[in-house]
């Protein structure tokens, strides 16, 4: 038997063990409340300094424009690192770092880009040309670049004088000036990159409004305002970017002040709704260049980088099966039952906002021909199928809701929620038979259609595309024509909508929300948010 | 004694190379080239790959190569993570201490709320505090911790807006703040862990009250309290303390639920951002730290089986 461990304790009743049970319990939730400061949020209500808290939905990968591969990371480099270019709220290419739009001549293989003059990166130094052929010349040929594809036109970069710049192209690329509104187009500080070499994203430093402070975990960044900025100090003196990858826990931090702004792709749509009808908060909803739409395997049965081989489904042998899955789709219900309504139905991938953009008339829901043309296939129904879906609430409910439609016609889906990246080696290597997926867009249309369609491009989920898609596409490129070009990628439309490797369904939309004390948000097409003006208070 | 430490740490000493040897090859069991492993990228170029390759010495031999990582982690020298630049040993050395903060405070409310609970529903058992017990117990196991945590994020934040929703302060930079921003999801881990004590708790207790010791205390005339606290609670500790050092690990380990819902940059939610972003070496480095503090967290928890039974020292001695 064990020695007494203690003694003289107090008479144990059942009123004093529930009543220091419950003590316990209250003094926890207590304990924080006393504790804290007046309240929750710390953003002071003054219109000049004070922070400014954005939460975003996922993580970016390194902050390196070189590098960088995820639309937050964009997000970033909007306030933090400005380029040559950028997208104007009317979807228009703008000059930024660039004083105009460049002098194409030679036949469109050469680009002349004047510069701004006394201007200076975050660290002091001067802006110039040399600057600018350094960046671009990092990002054509560090081995992890992800620029790299998109500058593959050009051959080389030279200097002409301090504040001009000549990009020399291997044959004509006119989507090059909007890939220069892009990440390609961002420019880097030299004396940054000299001292930190290919960890720039450690202390990255370029021109913009707010400058780099830190990064102290994966999900949260801090800038400050810059005092070097060309275009003046900014009002908000700190800018804290925090990840909250839970749409339910977003909205609740919006509501209780804890953050002030949510950017796309943190709300979930019908939170959204519930904000627009707060006064306390403005809601915004905007047509974006990027789309949602089906995936078809027809013919990347072997892989993306391997030769074109039919896939493992009916769907890849039968066209008229494509064509009639998607007359089974009624978009409008789709963007209703599971979206709420954000979206906007639309059956090809140019946004409306672009002026490339001609609307196309969808075919369809029209179960009568669908029927008709399964049964002209010969292939036996039920025809079973796959789709795959990334995971997530919102691409399960519109997976159900594309099964439940196709049945109609015949087709048996399954729904098979994957992990998101999964999702994407699956597709890449052909892995797969249906997949929903989107993309968020660019402003040439270019860079919304080639890489999809074209054999040995990493995002060629569904195959290589027929001529009749191609040369449309080829011969855009090629020109700068904008009645032209708009001609030529109607026609690749309509083209693309009859072999039907994609199924689309909707130009997405980007919501952004914020409390109303936070002015002068600018909110671009391109879902990036500019916070160069903004205020709170 | 000393037999008995010598014996457990070189067991935890064996336990933690085997693991490290199973986490090193985990990564080299990813299928595809390993620099695409560690990169995540799938589409890199012949001159890439060299690169990383050379980086990470992937062009040496295995058993070389696990001597090298060996040595980087006892130097403290994880690396960058190649899909977000940052050092590895600092991305941790962040994460760790709010995951540590939680697990402290969730232990302390499940431990100040689950023994006694459990002690006095094994005292007053076929009651109906017992039965009240038993059903609260119920509840803290059955909840989802993340619908647990928006309830109390729209009551105590929205609503009443007296404690923040998300996020995290460091605690010397404000002891206040920091508790005020970790109070709530403490509470959602700590009541979790209070049904399980509870529960662990009330059964240790019963089995001990029906003992021939302690039916010989009572006989002897000793107080009740004395009997129930001084005799059967020490002897029913042991099977708790087992239960207190496994739900240690579970946390330090990382719950990335509660961490995603209040918006904490722990180790659950570095983790989860590790695996979507196909970040090996920080999902390694993070699986070998893991390991090793649930190792060392055992082995704290049998001096305190040794503490709490003498027994467990005289077995040891004879071995």
């Amino acid at each position: 038997m064990s020695a007494p461990i203690a003694r003289n304790l107090p008479k144990i009743t059942s009123r004093n063990l529930i009543a220091s049970i419950a003590v316990v319990a209250a003094t926890s939730l207590l304990l924080g409340a006393c504790s804290s400061s007046t309240t929750p949020n710390s953003n002071p209500s003054s219109n000049t300094g004070g922070t400014l808290t954005v939460a975003i939905p996922n993580a970016a990968d390194a902050l390196d424009p070189t590098t960088d591969t995820t639309f937050v990371g964009r997000i970033i480099f909007a306030n933090m690192c400005l380029g040559l270019y950028g997208i104007s709220p009317q979807q228009q290419v703008a000059p930024v770092l660039a004083t105009s739009m460049p002098t194409i001549s030679d036949g469109g293989l050469l680009y002349t880009i004047r510069l701004r003059t006394g201007v200076k990166f975050n660290d002091g130094t001067a802006f110039n040309a040399q600057a600018v052929k350094t960046s671009l010349d990092r990002d054509m040929t560090l081995s992890t670049s992800a620029r790299a594809v998109e500058l593959k036109a050009v051959k080389s970069v030279t200097v002409l004088n301090a504040s001009t710049v000549q990009l020399h192209l291997s044959a004509p690329y006119s989507p090059l000036t909007t890939v220069l509104a892009d990440r390609s187009g961002i420019v880097m500080s030299p004396k940054a990159l000299a001292r930190e070499g290919k960890n720039f994203s450690h202390d990255p430093v370029c021109v913009g409004p707010y400058a780099f402070q830190s990064r102290p975990s994966l999900n949260q960044v801090s800038l400050v305002a810059s005092k070097d900025f060309y275009g003046g100090k900014p009002k908000i003196s700190k800018l804290v970017f925090t990840v909250i990858d839970d749409p339910s826990t977003c909205y609740a931090d919006l509501l209780s002040g804890s953050i002030n702004l949510a950017a796309p792709g943190c709300l979930a749509p019908n939170d959204y709704k519930l904000l627009t009808k707060n006064s306390a908060f403005v809601a915004q909803n905007v047509v974006s260049p990027g789309y949602a739409g089906i995936d078809i395997n027809v013919s990347n049965g072997a892989g993306y980088n391997k030769p074109a081989t039919p896939a493992n489904n009916p769907l890849a042998t039968h066209p008229t099966l494509r064509e009639a899955l998607a007359l089974t789709l009624n978009r409008s219900t789709i963007n209703r039952v599971a979206f709420d309504g954000v979206n906007q139905p639309g059956c090809g991938p140019i946004s409306p906002l672009s002026p490339f953009y001609t609307q196309l008339a969808c075919a369809g829901p029209d179960i009568a021909k669908a029927k008709r043309l399964v049964a002209s296939s010969g292939v036996p129904t039920p025809i079973n199928l796959t789709l795959m879906v990334p995971t997530g609430s919102l691409n399960v409910e519109q997976g159900e809701i594309i099964s439940s439609e196709a049945k109609s016609a015949g087709f048996n889906i399954k729904v098979q929620p994957t992990e998101f990246t999964t999702a994407l080696t699956n597709a890449s290597v052909g892995n797969y038979q249906l997949f929903d997926i989107g993309w968020s867009g660019r402003v040439d249309p270019d860079q919304d259609t080639t890489a999809f369609y074209t054999q040995g491009n990493p995002l060629d989920y569904t195959g290589q595309a027929p001529s009749s898609v191609l040369t449309p596409l080829a011969q855009a490129d090629r020109t700068t024509d904008i009645a032209q070009r708009k001609a030529l990628y109607l026609q690749a439309e309509q083209a693309m909508v009859q072999w039907g490797g994609i199924i689309y369904l909707f130009h997405a939309t980007n919501q952004v929300a914020y409390q109303k004390k936070v002015t002068g948000v600018s909110f671009t097409p391109d879902g990036l948010l500019h916070f160069a003006s903004a205020a709170v208070g | 004694m000393r037999a008995y430490v010598v014996r457990r740490l070189g067991q935890s000493i064996f336990t933690l190379v085997v693991a490290s040897v199973l986490v090193f090859l985990g990564v080299r069991a990813v299928p595809g080239n390993p620099a695409t492993a560690l990169t995540g990228n799938a589409d890199l170029s012949p001159a890439a790959i060299a690169a990383i390759n050379r980086q990470y010495g992937l062009n040496q031999p295995v058993p070389v190569q696990y001597a090298d990582w060996l040595r980087q982690v006892l130097t403290g020298h994880l690396g960058a993570s190649p899909v977000t630049g940052l050092s590895i040993t600092a991305e941790l050395a962040n994460a760790f201490p709010i995951t540590i903060e939680l697990t402290i405070l969730s232990m302390l409310i499940g431990i100040l709320i689950g023994v006694p609970s459990g002690i006095f529903a094994a005292v007053r058992r076929g009651k109906v505090a017992d039965y009240v017990g038993n059903a609260v117990a119920l509840f803290g196991l059955s909840i989802p911790s993340f619908w647990f945590g928006i309830v109390l994020i729209l009551i105590f934040a929205v609503k009443l807006h007296v404690l923040p929703a998300s996020s995290y302060v460091s605690f010397l930079s404000s002891p206040g703040s920091n508790l005020s921003h970790m109070v709530m999801p403490a509470f959602v881990l700590g009541t979790g862990v209070a049904a399980v004590l509870m529960r662990q708790m009330r059964s240790g207790m019963l089995e001990a009250l029906r003992t021939d010791y302690v039916r010989t205390a009572r006989a002897k005339g000793l107080p009740e309290p004395s009997v129930v606290l001084k005799h059967a609670l020490r002897n029913s500790l042991v099977t708790v303390a087992t239960v207190i050092g496994l739900q240690i690990g579970v946390l330090l380990s990382g719950v990335a639920v509660t961490e995603t819902v209040f918006g904490l940059s722990g180790i659950g939610s570095l983790t989860i951002n590790a695996v979507f972003q196909r970040d090996y070496p920080t999902i390694q480095a993070v699986a070998l730290i893991t390991a090793a503090a649930v190792i060392a967290i055992n082995f704290a928890m049998d001096f305190v089986y040794a503490f709490l039974s003498p027994r467990v020292q005289v077995e040891g001695a004879a071995q």
